[in-house]
């Protein structure tokens, strides 16, 4: 396959914890790759590994064929990863509209911008990105003033905004109605076609929705690959995981 | 679908503000033949400050990073300045006839230092004036910023510098003038003619209002916005692909030389310079000017270090204790008005936010603000303080 994210092996270890133990990970062009697994498993921490911003210990992760492991957070987000993190994390003092605006790919250097204008092409990308995460009207808005979802959508829109090959989202759905929730499958399936998503989730409702391919973690290691059926089938992913939720997505 | 978006055009918005401002630039050109000599001095002073107070607000009021020591770096440059005043003093003027300044002669030097002689010629003098206080502040913030020092722990690394170089400047008497600092400078002539009084105000006034319109320009670009997002929440604009530490020893070094060059300009006002603006007393009070006129509104801290000023300048004819009455108001606006002295400019007005923010609510529409309301600035706070306390409530 090739890979636009590949990770070998992968360790993370936080003082003597070992939160990722040697974890694989491929993920092809355009795909929609979902990790779910109980809380600890080390779902964060992965992402956090690809993106950066916790240390990898040993093992390798390749971006396009080239070596990003332990790279500064800004070089790897500027080769095209992005990253929307578990609790929304926007500007809440700014508007929508700059939100997304800051985010925009482009030059990311001290001259460039301060001359940078904003151009119409600039606006219709930002009109473009609001109108995905459908808060075209709410642009001048500041984001203190949205409602959780809502802002959980504009952070979407700045990882959209940055025009990446690969957009990572951890629990983009947390903190949202179900209408909501059902919005934003809806958001990460148009996205999809453009870019390749990793998602985070628990909802297995969501899950289903979108995946096209599930890995699960357990305790740091990965318990199973593979499609809802399969990943649903697996004893073991029963076992430890799914449990409970089986009944519920026999009921579903 | 971008029609929404049309609204915003930064280009067209601040007409009103251009002529707002043409209009106080003008008042405050000829202020000097309304008012006596020594209020020209003493608005010459504040102007100076009023420029030190926005070259922090950059710094602190934007970026997020409390400083004590641009008292230091207005200093570096004044003293750059008065080495230039002191060694162009004519030999007839000084005290011992020779080229050798007063202060060294006392301490036993014989000769001039080597790495002060330079500054004899203006042009050498003028670049250390900008160039030492910005190096300084370049490898202060290499350091802090580089290696992730964040919040309190830099203000904490500013007080000690001030503290530091003013125990140094003291005790290099020999090289520095020690407790006294420079004094009996020159006059500041260029071709000819002396820049004093009235000149050296006017020059002290293009200064500051090149200082308050540059900054106000560079953070109404991409820049302010990655600031503030600094100020908020520097780690998220870096996933985003922003290098933080490179802004902010970007915005930590301008901020620097400009403090620099007020301190600079502000020898031949003053007549000397000494470490007492070395100290933390001095930095404080820059913190206090932007306290009060108002964090990331650049033009609050100016208004305050004015005002201030008149109320200090007031104050001390009536008691030795006008630090009594900084002090109190300082505590008033804390308590009562957390955004500053700007924050009782009702919001209809839109300075706020025309400073504040590049891509205004197209819907606000204070382009089209009455009139009326510019000439009701009593209307106005009343109305900004209704909202205050109703915010207040909802919180």
């Amino acid at each position: 396959m090739n890979a636009v994210l590949s990770v070998k092996d992968l360790t993370v270890i936080f003082s003597g914890f070992r939160a990722l133990k040697g974890v694989s990970l491929d993920v092809g062009d355009r795909e929609i790759v979902t990790i779910i697994g109980p809380n600890g498993a080390g779902k964060s921490t992965l992402l956090d590994a690809i993106v950066g911003k916790s240390p990898v210990a040993s093992g390798h992760v390749y971006y396009q064929g080239h070596e990003i492991t332990n790279k500064r957070p800004h070089a790897i987000a500027r080769l095209g990863i992005g990253r929307k993190f578990q609790n929304p994390n926007v500007y809440n003092e700014l508007t929508v509209f700059e939100n997304i605006l800051l985010a925009l790919k482009g030059s990311h250097g001290i001259l460039a911008s301060i001359t940078v204008k904003l151009t119409r092409a600039k606006k219709e990308k930002i009109a473009w990105v609001l109108e995905r995460i459908g808060l075209l009207d709410k642009a001048f808005l500041k984001v203190s003033s949205l409602s959780h979802g809502q802002k959980q959508w504009v952070e979407i829109g700045m990882v959209i905004a940055q025009d990446p090959s690969i957009i990572l989202l951890d629990e983009p759905t947390a903190g949202m109605t179900s209408d909501e929730t059902h919005l934003t499958g809806e958001i990460i399936r148009t996205i999809s076609k453009d870019h390749s998503v990793v998602v985070i989730e628990h909802d297995m409702d969501f899950v289903k929705q979108i995946a096209q391919r599930i890995i699960v973690l357990h305790q740091g290691e990965k318990l199973a690959e593979g499609s809802v059926t399969e990943v649903q089938n697996n004893s073991k992913v029963v076992e430890v995981y799914l449990g409970r939720e089986k009944i519920d997505i026999a009921a579903a | 679908m971008t029609q929404v978006l049309d609204g915003v055009q930064r280009s067209t918005v601040p007409v009103k503000l251009f002529i707002t401002a043409g209009i106080v630039f003008l008042i405050f050109f000829i202020l000097p033949f309304l008012v006596g000599v020594f209020q020209t001095a003493l608005i010459s002073k504040l102007l100076l400050f009023g420029a030190l107070a926005i070259s922090l607000d950059l710094v602190w009021g934007f970026t997020g990073i409390l400083s004590f020591a641009h008292g230091v770096f207005f200093t570096l440059g004044g003293y750059a300045m008065a080495y230039y005043l002191k060694l162009n003093l004519a030999a007839a003027n000084n005290n011992y006839g020779g080229e050798l300044p007063d202060f060294m002669v006392w301490n036993g030097l014989e000769q001039l230092p080597w790495f002060i002689a330079p500054l004899k010629f203006l042009p050498i003098a003028i670049l250390a004036m900008v160039l030492v206080p910005a190096a300084f502040a370049y490898i202060i913030g290499w350091f802090i910023f580089r290696s992730k020092v964040s919040g309190v722990y830099i203000t904490i690394i500013t007080l000690a510098i001030s503290s530091a170089l003013t125990t140094l400047f003291i005790s290099q008497q020999a090289y520095t003038g020690g407790t006294n600092g420079i004094t009996d400078v020159a006059i500041l002539s260029l071709a000819g003619i002396d820049i004093t009084d009235i000149n050296l105000y006017w020059v002290i006034l293009i200064f500051t209002t090149l200082v308050l319109a540059g900054s106000w320009w560079l953070t109404k670009s991409n820049l302010g916005l990655i600031l503030r997002s600094i100020n908020e929440n520097e780690r998220r604009i870096s996933y985003l692909g922003y290098d933080v530490a490179s802004f902010k020893i970007f915005i930590w070094t301008l901020s620097a030389a400009i403090a620099g060059i007020a301190g600079g300009l502000f020898v031949p006002l003053n007549r000397f310079i000494s470490p007492v603006y070395l100290a933390v007393a001095f930095g404080t009070q820059v913190v206090i000017w932007v306290a009060i006129g108002g964090r990331g509104t650049l033009v609050g801290p100016l208004i305050a270090a004015l005002l201030l000023g008149q109320v200090q300048n007031s104050a001390e004819r009536v008691t030795q204790d006008w630090q009594l009455i900084v002090g109190v108001l300082l505590l008033v606006v804390v308590l009562f008005l957390p955004k500053g002295l700007m924050g009782l400019v009702p919001e209809r007005i839109g300075f706020n936010k025309l400073l504040e923010s590049p891509t205004p609510n197209p819907s606000a529409g204070y382009v089209r603000a009455g009139l009326l309301d510019w000439f009701t600035p009593l209307q106005g706070a009343l109305r900004s303080m209704q909202g205050w306390f109703s915010k207040d409530r909802d919180r």
